[in-house]
C-alpha cells in the first residue's frame, strides 16, 4: 500500500458517487464502501441518472462502470471532463470494467479516467487506488483536443540504469487483444 | 483554438489523509472484505439463476441465438461483474468470454454460433459448482481464449 503502516485513513467525509446498471454489482461495491466508513455513497443505476446528482453535488470520487446498456462510463466520463464550469470537472474518476484490453484502457485513459480497475471489485485493489489518487495530485490537462489527468508518463530525467517505463507500456501493445492485469493496467496511467 | 493548460486542481480525497482520527487501512479492508462475504449467498443466487439462463440458449437455432445475442452478452456480462466475489471465479471468467466473444462476432460480421455454444456447453459443464479443479478450470479458460483469438477478440 502505499500509505505507510502506521498511516491512518478517514473516508467519514468523502463523498463518493458510484454509478452501475447491475444491482448486484452495485451492491458489492457500496459494502466496500459502507467497509470503509464512506458514510453515504450516492448510487445510480444509470449515467443519465447520474448526471441530474453531477450538476448540483460535489463529489470527492466517481465510482462508474464501463459497461452500462445507453450511456456507458467511457461517455459519462467524456460528459464529466466536459463540463469545465461544472463541479466535478476534475473529480477523480475511477472506472470499474470486466475488459482489460488495452483498447479498452486507453479508450478510458482518454476519455480522461483517472484509472481503471478489474471488476469484480476487491476491497484491497480499490483501498490501493482510493490511497494512489489521495497521495498523488496529478497534473489535469485541458485542451480543445482532451480534458483530463495528465496521460503523459514521469518526465522527469531516468538516473542511469532505469529502463523507461514507456518501454514497458509500449509492449503491451504488441497483443492488443489480451486482457491485461491490474498492473498492466495502472501502468498505462502514469 | 485555446491553448492547453496544464494546472494541479484540488486533491480532493486529501482531506481522507489528514488527522489522526481514522483507521488503518488494513483494518478497513477486513471489514469491507466482511460485509462483502455477507453477500456470498445473495450473488451465488443470481449467479446461479443467470447461468440457468445463459445455458437455456444452447440449444436454439442459430438465427434465435442471434437475435438473443444482446440480451445474451448482457447476462453474461452481470455474471462476470460479480461471479468471483462469490467464489466463482470460472463461472465468471466463461461468462465474461460470452460477452467478448458476442461483441468480436458481432463486429466482425461472421457470426459463429458454434463458438458461442462452446462458450455456453463450457458454463454449462464449469456450473456454479465451486468443486471444478483449478487445473481444470485453467486449461478450459485457456483454450476458449484461443478460441475467441482465432476470430480476434479484444479481452
Amino acid at each position: 500500500m502505499i500509505l505507510q503502516p502506521s498511516g491512518r485513513l478517514n473516508l467519514r467525509k468523502t463523498r463518493i458517487l458510484l454509478v452501475d446498471d447491475n444491482p448486484h454489482s452495485l451492491d458489492l461495491v457500496l459494502q466496500v464502501l459502507l467497509g470503509f466508513r464512506v458514510p453515504q455513497p450516492r448510487c445510480c443505476a444509470s449515467a443519465e441518472e447520474s448526471r441530474g446528482l453531477l450538476e448540483f453535488e460535489s463529489f470527492d470520487l466517481i465510482l462508474a462502470d464501463c459497461e452500462m446498456p445507453n450511456e456507458d462510463g467511457l461517455s459519462l466520463t467524456r460528459y464529466v471532463r466536459s463540463r469545465r464550469d461544472q463541479l466535478n470537472f476534475t473529480a477523480p474518476i475511477v472506472l470499474m470494467s470486466g475488459s482489460t484490453s488495452f483498447q479498452r484502457i486507453s479508450a478510458a485513459r482518454d476519455a480522461g479516467a483517472n484509472m481503471v480497475v478489474r471488476k469484480p471489485i476487491s476491497p484491497g485493489v480499490l483501498m490501493d487506488r482510493i490511497l494512489w489518487l489521495a497521495r498523488v495530485s496529478r497534473p489535469f490537462i485541458t485542451s480543445d483536443a482532451y480534458c483530463g489527468p495528465d496521460r503523459r508518463f514521469k518526465s522527469h530525467i531516468l538516473p542511469p540504469g532505469v529502463e523507461e517505463r514507456r518501454a514497458e507500456a509500449l509492449a503491451l501493445t504488441a497483443s492488443p487483444e489480451r486482457a491485461l492485469s491490474q498492473t498492466e493496467v495502472d501502468s498505462l496511467f502514469g | 483554438m485555446a491553448a492547453p493548460q496544464a494546472f494541479i486542481p484540488r486533491n480532493r480525497l486529501a482531506a481522507a489523509l489528514a488527522g489522526s482520527h481514522g483507521d488503518a487501512p488494513a483494518d478497513l479492508v477486513a471489514e469491507a472484505n466482511r460485509l462483502v462475504a455477507e453477500k456470498s449467498n445473495t450473488i451465488r443466487a443470481f449467479v446461479t439463476e443467470a447461468v440457468a439462463r445463459i445455458v437455456a440458449q444452447e440449444r436454439c437455432d442459430d438465427d434465435v441465438l442471434f437475435a438473443r445475442c444482446d440480451s445474451l452478452s448482457g447476462e453474461a456480462l452481470d455474471v462476470a461483474d460479480v461471479a468471483a466475489a462469490a467464489g466463482l471465479e470460472a463461472a465468471g471468467e466463461i461468462a465474461r468470454g460470452i460477452a467478448v466473444a458476442v461483441q468480436a462476432l458481432r463486429e466482425s460480421g461472421a457470426w459463429r454460433p458454434e463458438a458461442v455454444r462452446l462458450h455456453i456447453a463450457a458454463l454449462r459443464a464449469i456450473g456454479t459448482s465451486e468443486a471444478t479443479s483449478a487445473q481444470a478450470a485453467s486449461t478450459l479458460l485457456a483454450e476458449l481464449c484461443a478460441l475467441r483469438a482465432t476470430f480476434g477478440a479484444a479481452e
